[in-house]
């Protein structure tokens, strides 16, 4: 038997060594410690009654009650409601692929940035399992939804009122949802909707949104070599080829003129031109942003794409321009693959086409393209292939001098009610 | 690793003793393991998971029949039981930690789930309470350790005769009321409270929420919102079973009492 060293006791049942932590001797299967055993007090007979009787005569009064007061029903994701012609199962979930109920959503979020997402309320004949929204729609009175609690501060939470949604076209309410976290700590809050129905009874439904900050690394031009474009695409090389990136890799550029092809690839990189005193960011040469499956959306902001043909900025994965300027070329922001492409704020004047939209699948990350100007383009804006029904909004966009407005060869639906066409 | 037929060998290597105690977690926890594999051998694998295994076995000298649970994740809270006894839940042997890798050594209940149970029929009013009782008692143990369990549900509760003995603490995490937020979300869904699914602090009345699911399956077969139990089994449920946990029963003594 191995020798003693302070770090050893003897199993009392066996004389076996064994560690000094160790609480069991698996030598001769016996317990080596001392243990407590614990039991809950004895019920305490005259306290049990004092909080007994009460709750008893509360819960009289409430049986009484019930029986002839409209029901309320609530559920954290879901909850199912009986009235007289059945059995309805509600549930909140975040897509419409998905038919599971969901109790807590979570999201990162980049401090600061504005998030809109979908909050969708199902309804199924709990018995059969089939869908009976149509049925169920019938017999609401009225719904609601709110955030009544934000946990944790330093976030923003509101809800549009549910309804049906054309992007939704199988789901019968939908609340769309647009956060923002202000501070750099996590944050959540409760939504809560409130069916009431025209029976009176009353639904109340929660699920939860939490908020996490999304980890960010920032490239200065005064901390990395970007003064041409060999340094810039070396950079975005070198940070695809890091192992474990931070989510959200923003390149903070000088106000330079970039020539060359630049190839975004591996991950999501967001670009961010210069908008000081000193001049823009300028590309003379295409951007490229290769074909990926993570869905992150890669953001150019304030960047100005000055060609002479060619496609200014060509996107197989998801890609928003924000405040950029796309001129002379033959296509300004091209989509295709699995992208959804969206341009806010942007001029694009004096190309062939402004935007073309030709991506076979993917899902839509963002229905508006709102404050855009189309000037003296041949087409505006080509709608070739677009992945889901979402009506794409033009709101607060300008049209003016195109050879063609909007080319929508796929019959995407559109909301122009406020684009101006001159 | 243990091996599924290991010969019987007693005999202690040569490097025993000196080889792995160096007076740390990580040291016993070679010690355990390797004493596992000469000392038991697995009977059956009782459930593969993607976040560990649990395997029975049995003592080769006295056949004894023991529970080992290797997964990743916290082991404090069968840390805390290795000190205490309860009827309704089972010893904890042994517990050893490396890294993020624990083994539990545990005892091995022998005896139906609750969930199989109910499959052949619902409790009666009586049954219900007494289930709900013994599993109280558990949690109170739990609860008194700073521990909350997290899944209470009838495939974690194992009847052996007239006793239910609550299992499976994998879920459970110690209570530390200056956190602001759970690490990790878990729990069954149906059973698991709303604030297990959000940025409160689980506290007990986490599992009193669970416990109101489970005294309506016991008597109805179903989630409170589809049928509530009758009578005052029922107000017990609607009680445990508030969205706010500040409107249920504050600790699982109240809730005793009440049934």
């Amino acid at each position: 038997m191995a020798e003693h060293t302070e770090k050893q006791k003897v199993c009392p049942h066996c004389g076996a060594t064994l560690p000094e932590e160790a609480a069991f001797c698996p030598y001769c299967a016996q317990t080596v410690n001392r243990r407590s055993h614990l039991k809950a007090p004895a019920k305490g007979w005259r306290r049990a009654l004092m909080v007994l009787m009460p709750l008893l005569l509360v819960g009289g009064i409430a049986a009484g009650y019930h029986l002839t007061h409209p029901q309320i029903c609530e559920g954290v994701g879901e909850v199912y409601y009986s009235d007289l012609s059945g059995t309805y199962h509600l549930f909140l979930s975040e897509s419409a692929s998905l038919q599971e109920p969901v109790q807590e959503m979570r999201q990162n979020a980049a401090i600061g940035d504005a998030y809109r997402g979908p909050v969708l309320l199902r309804v199924h004949d709990a018995d059969t399992g089939t869908d009976a929204g149509a049925a169920f729609l019938e017999k609401i009175d009225r719904v609601t939804a709110e955030f009544p609690t934000i946990e944790g501060g330093g976030a923003k939470f509101v809800c549009t009122a549910p309804a049906p949604h054309s992007a939704f076209p199988d789901v019968p309410l939908v609340s769309l949802v647009d956060y923002t976290l202000e501070a750099d700590a996590e944050a959540a809050a409760e939504m809560v909707w409130t069916i009431d129905m025209k029976n009176g009874d009353t639904i109340r439904l929660g699920v939860k949104y939490i908020l996490s900050p999304l980890p960010a690394e920032d490239y200065y031009p005064e901390d990395v070599p970007m003064g041409t474009t060999e340094e810039l695409q070396a950079l975005i090389d070198e940070i695809a080829a890091a192992a474990d990136p931070s989510p959200n890799v923003n390149i903070y550029l000088p106000a330079l003129t970039y020539d060359g092809t630049l190839v975004l690839h591996g991950r999501a990189i967001n670009l961010y031109g210069s908008t000081g005193g000193e001049g823009r960011t300028v590309f003379t040469g295409s951007i490229r942003v290769e074909a990926r499956e993570d869905g992150w959306i890669s953001y150019f902001q304030d960047i100005e794409f000055r060609g002479n043909g060619g496609v200014a900025l060509s996107a197989a994965a998801n890609a928003r321009a924000t405040n950029c300027l796309f001129t002379g070329w033959d296509t300004g922001l091209y989509g295709c693959g699995t992208a959804w492409i969206n341009s806010i704020g942007c001029t694009f004047a004096d190309n062939g086409v402004g935007l073309h939209f030709n991506s076979k699948e993917g899902s839509a990350n963002h229905s508006l393209y709102n404050d855009n100007t189309f000037r003296d383009n041949g087409t505006a804006v080509v709608l070739e292939q677009v992945p889901t029904d979402l009506a794409l909004n033009f709101i607060g966009s300008v049209f003016e001098g195109n050879g063609t407005d909007i080319d929508n060869r796929c019959g995407q639906p559109l909301d122009l009610s406020r684009a101006e066409f001159r | 690793m243990i091996t599924q037929t290991g010969r019987k060998n007693n005999k202690l290597p040569a490097s025993f003793g000196r080889k792995f105690w160096g007076g740390g977690r990580e040291d016993v926890y070679d010690w355990l393991r390797e004493a596992l594999e000469r000392e038991f051998e697995v009977v059956r694998p009782l459930k593969e998971g993607p976040r560990g295994t649990i395997r029975l076995l049995r003592h080769r000298e006295t056949g004894r029949r023991f529970v080992l649970r290797q997964y990743a994740g916290s082991a404090e809270v069968y840390r805390r039981l290795r000190d205490v006894q309860c009827e309704h839940l089972p010893q904890v042997y042994e517990v050893a930690t490396r890294g993020e890798d624990n083994l539990v050594l545990e005892e091995y209940v022998q005896g139906d789930t609750l969930d199989c149970v109910l499959r052949g029929g619902l409790c009666s009013p009586r049954e219900t309470r007494r289930i709900a009782r013994q599993v109280c008692q558990a949690l109170w143990v739990l609860h008194s350790l700073g521990a909350v369990h997290r899944d209470v549900k009838p495939e974690n509760i194992l009847l052996r005769g007239r006793e239910a003995v609550l299992i499976d603490f994998d879920a459970a995490r110690l209570h530390k009321p200056a956190q602001d937020t759970d690490t990790q979300v878990l729990g069954t869904t149906g059973f698991a409270a709303p604030e297990q699914y959000g940025l409160s602090q689980t506290d007990g009345r986490a599992d009193i929420y669970a416990m109101g699911i489970l005294i309506n399956v016991m008597r109805t077969g179903q989630h409170p919102s589809r049928k509530l139990a009758p009578g005052h089994l029922g107000r017990v449920v609607e009680r445990c079973t508030q969205m706010m946990p500040q409107k249920r029963y504050p600790n699982v003594l109240r809730l005793m009492e009440a049934l």
